[in-house]
């Protein structure tokens, strides 16, 4: 709980979010029980999830389950096969999407930390502390327009986390785009001219 | 074939019969869409989600090892496949602009059609909200799913998830409100 006026002690975010699931300790719900402000919370809190919860997603046509199956069998036979891991293609795949790999093992303090969604600073990273003297970084938009980083996120579509987490790297969903945000103009580009490279050696 | 459990049909499915694959995407289908759906807000999008959610789920079959139920395991990949699009596509295909209407003005009488207005503003206004809050919302209130398991997906604390929950209710609050 938070200090609110006086002696009074507020709930904080997180202890809201468990006194809408009912989960709070006795002290703590005895407080919410009998603070209007935080009672008011918690009621608009409930209002509102009630609210989402009525909100369907709108039901596609019927013909579009029926034939969805078909589509999906269409889709896994237009993809690679699925479970021949070894054909030269998806090693030299593989070999690219290591790259990326290499990538988040070289960033790991903002790539992997549970804060890194923004510039979190990391005075003993020597590797982070040289990239942030580098280029400023791009804005999403500026991404989106980057055909180095549509290269790296093709690639990095067929990264297998599970795979990543097996050699201690442990990529979260988003990972790859913070990472090539770490990166400048110029070293996207290079990484990406290593990808081509790895991708044009076996005619991938 | 459509009665056997999940596992029995993964196992099939990794035995080569495709059949069984089929079986298992006619079973979880319409969860997966729901899933999609709920992250980009359009049939169109959602439904090329889906797709590569299932399409992804076959290449791993042989990494599940049953030691969650199957749809769990498949949501794990939905959620990835739909984070990850929405890092290359930052901008949902529905904004609020489009779909915001003039109170008073030229309302529709019906009430079904004003709920299914104020219901697509709502989808419109979550596809907005920073990819984060827009996962864990979903997670949380359309998938039942506990606060312990947002996290692991998320990768993260509970807490932070707690938080990302409780950010995305003044978030959406904010936009359906006009007070952005």
């Amino acid at each position: 709980m938070k200090a609110g006026k006086g002696t009074m002690q507020h709930l904080d975010d997180t202890q809201l979010v468990d006194a809408v699931d009912g989960r709070l300790d006795a002290a703590t719900a005895a407080h919410a029980e009998a603070c209007d402000t935080c009672g008011a919370r918690v009621t608009e809190m409930r209002e509102a999830l009630r609210g989402l919860a009525a909100v369907d997603v709108p039901e596609p046509s019927p013909l579009f389950w029926d034939h969805f199956p078909s589509r999906v069998s269409r889709a896994i036979d237009a993809a690679a096969a699925p479970q021949r891991w070894f054909t030269p293609a998806r090693l030299v795949w593989g070999s690219a999407a290591a790259l990326i790999v290499v990538l988040l093992l070289l960033l790991p303090s903002r790539v992997m930390s549970p804060a890194g969604e923004g510039r979190q600073e990391n005075a003993g990273d020597s590797t982070s502390t040289m990239l942030n003297d580098l280029e400023p970084w791009p804005t999403s938009d500026d991404l989106d327009a980057d055909e180095a980083w549509a290269l790296m996120r093709i690639v990095a579509e067929d990264i297998d986390y599970e795979d990543a987490r097996q050699i201690g790297v442990a990529p979260r969903a988003g990972s790859i785009e913070r990472a090539a945000m770490e990166l400048s103009d110029g070293e996207r580009a290079e990484l990406a001219r290593l990808i081509e490279q790895e991708l044009k050696r076996s005619g991938v | 074939m459509s009665s056997l459990a999940d596992a029995d049909l993964v196992r099939a499915s990794l035995a080569g019969d495709r059949h069984a694959f089929e079986v298992l995407v006619e079973r979880h289908q319409r969860r997966v869409y729901q899933l999609c759906y709920r992250f980009v807000a359009n049939h169109e999008d959602a439904s090329e989600l889906a797709q590569d959610a299932f399409v992804r789920a076959y290449r791993s079959l042989a990494k599940f090892e049953g030691q969650a139920q199957f749809s769990t395991w498949l949501h794990r990949i939905t959620v990835n496949v739909c984070l990850n699009r929405l890092a290359l596509k930052t901008h949902p295909q529905a904004g609020l602009a489009d779909l915001d209407t003039a109170p008073g003005h030229e309302e529709p009488a019906d009430a079904a059609l004003l709920r299914g207005e104020r219901a697509a503003r709502v989808r419109a206004a979550i596809a907005q909200l920073p990819k984060k809050q827009r996962a864990t919302l979903i997670l949380r209130v359309y998938h039942d799913m506990p606060h312990e398991e947002i996290a692991r997906i998320l990768g993260g604390s509970v807490n932070a998830a707690k938080a990302n929950l409780f950010h995305a209710l003044g978030n959406l609050r904010k936009r359906l409100t006009g007070e952005e």
